[in-house]
């Protein structure tokens, strides 16, 4: 079986890894069956995504199957001059995802909401994935569920991809929200849950679900047995493992 | 390519017989809604990823109605005899009197060890309780599995002090590594979360014939404890051991048969 990864990190962390680059990547990803990833850099995700960004797309431009995604900042943030400007030329130079890790920056997701920020992104249809988990401190049901909820509801075309270290409690929450918002996707790599994946493909048969491995920190393993190892047709373990997100990804081709 | 790894990637049988050394029945968790958790359902789901046997132990380990929970218990490893070994869960906040009566009750009702998981349940005398059940434990003959045993100089002090009693691990990490590798009678699930590379580390520095796979269900899902071994770069017959003959053979030398 194939996979799509929709998080995996390259560059030097704030703690050693086992791995750094992309070519490095591409070898774990070979031996796991994963054919492509959506990769962000170690800079962006724990300081500076400004340079962090512009880091990725250099290590990953010989790539294809590494898709870069862009760790953003609220709009007037003060981190940039134009927002706008900045978001449509990164769609230029290939960046398919955005990402917010609003924990790491201390800046509430609320914020990006009413801030203005989702309007342009909007604008330019960007899947976005919503990552509250900070590396290293590996907190358990850390998502915003209110403004999770706002943003889906009101860009409700825009694709928002949630993923976390772990979903445990909030678990109760992720089935309400894939049963309520066509646009909301989730990481079932994120829950750990007993026979978690066989009852969410009951929703929507499985359209929104798709699979991160938490790369370079956790065992891939865990990801992609959840998948493997389902109760669930060989169909849908195809449509969580790859199509899915590969959808997405072709639709803003 | 490790064969175990290529067919459990393409999704075949893997024909390996599979016996799991943690697992939970009893169909409710505070923390999440238990999907499929009724016994019979359980029991396919063994069926079909091939366990043989798993040790059980109530899930509702934060402690309440834990009498009501151990009865249920005893109940569904009577009614499956032939697939399920209980092991009591202890509420290590109750009198000394209470919990021996408890573990004395169980075990005459066919439960073949005692679970502890304190942390769960905001226990005051940590070790002063444990050490307690650690003594009935040894003067009964039969395992524990502890959630977390605190810290290796303590484990190390109830491994010497109490040596009828096999000592089991319940989530795995390396803090544990040298009592499992100086001892005999010290036993380590495998069950937690794994980080990147930690499999092959495990099987590097502990030794081979303690490390049992745990699922952890009906908290954890299959695959995410399956897939970190059958994925790892490590040898098929570590693998086969890691997977069911390590808990086959503590069954076998450990549980008393009936
Ligand atoms: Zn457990």
């Amino acid at each position: 079986m194939d996979f799509f990864d929709i998080n995996a990190g390259i560059g030097i962390f704030s703690k050693p890894t086992l791995y750094t680059k992309p070519e490095q990547l591409m070898k774990i990803m070979e031996s796991y069956s994963i054919k492509k990833s959506i990769v962000y850099h170690s800079l962006s995700r724990e300081i500076s995504p400004i340079e962090g960004n512009e880091i990725l797309l250099k290590e990953v431009k010989d790539y294809k199957n590494l898709i870069p995604s862009f760790v953003i900042f609220p709009e007037n943030s003060g981190d940039i001059e134009n927002f706008e400007e900045y978001i449509e030329r990164s769609i230029k130079n290939g960046v398919k995802f955005f990402r917010i890790v609003y924990n790491t920056f201390r800046i509430p997701l609320s914020h990006y909401f009413y801030s203005g920020t989702f309007e342009i992104i909007n604008k330019f249809k960007i899947p976005v994935i919503i990552d509250p988990t900070i590396p290293f401190k590996w907190e358990v049901d850390s998502g915003d569920w209110q403004s999770i909820r706002l943003i889906c509801e009101k860009y409700n075309e825009l694709p928002i991809i949630f993923t976390e270290f772990r979903t445990r409690y909030h678990i109760r929450i992720v089935i309400d929200f894939l049963k309520n918002y066509k646009n909301f996707f989730y990481d079932i790599g994120s829950c750990w849950n007993y026979r978690v994946v066989e009852k969410l493909v009951e929703i929507r048969n499985g359209e929104n679900l798709c699979i991160g491995t938490n790369l370079p920190f956790s065992d891939p393993g865990q990801s992609i047995g959840m998948v493997v190892a389902s109760d669930i047709s060989e169909n849908t373990k195809r449509k969580i493992a790859f199509e899915n997100i590969e959808k997405i990804l072709n639709k803003n081709e | 390519m490790s064969n175990l790894k290529e067919r459990f990637l393409k999704g075949e049988k893997l024909e390996i017989e599979l016996y799991d050394i943690h697992a939970h029945i009893g169909k409710f968790n505070r923390d999440y809604p238990v999907f499929a958790g009724d016994i019979e359902e359980i029991l396919k789901e063994m069926e079909r990823i091939n366990i043989k046997k798993a040790i059980v132990m109530p899930l509702g380990v934060y402690g309440a109605e834990w009498f009501y929970q151990n009865e249920k218990l005893i109940n569904d490893c009577k009614k499956y005899s032939e697939k399920l070994i209980g092991f009591c869960l202890i509420n290590l906040n109750f009198p000394e009197k209470v919990i021996e009566k408890e573990i004395e009750g169980c075990l005459k009702n066919g439960i073949k060890g005692i679970k502890l998981i304190a942390a769960y349940q905001n226990c005051q005398d940590l070790e002063k309780k444990t050490e307690f059940v650690c003594e009935c434990a040894h003067n009964y003959k039969v395992p524990i599995l502890n959630h977390s045993w605190q810290s290796p100089e303590f484990l190390e002090k109830m491994v010497r002090k109490y040596k009828n009693v096999h000592y089991i691990c319940g989530h795995f990490s390396f803090v544990w590594k040298d009592i499992v590798n100086n001892y005999e009678n010290v036993w380590l699930c495998t069950c937690n979360y794994l980080e990147f590379g930690v499999v092959e580390r495990m099987v590097e520095e502990i030794r081979n014939d303690r490390i049992c796979w745990g699922s952890d269900f009906s908290d954890l899902h299959f695959g995410f404890t399956l897939g970190p071994i059958l994925l790892a770069s490590i040898r098929d017959e570590i693998k086969i051991k890691i997977l069911g003959e390590n808990t086959k053979n503590f069954i076998k030398n450990v549980i008393k048969q009936e």
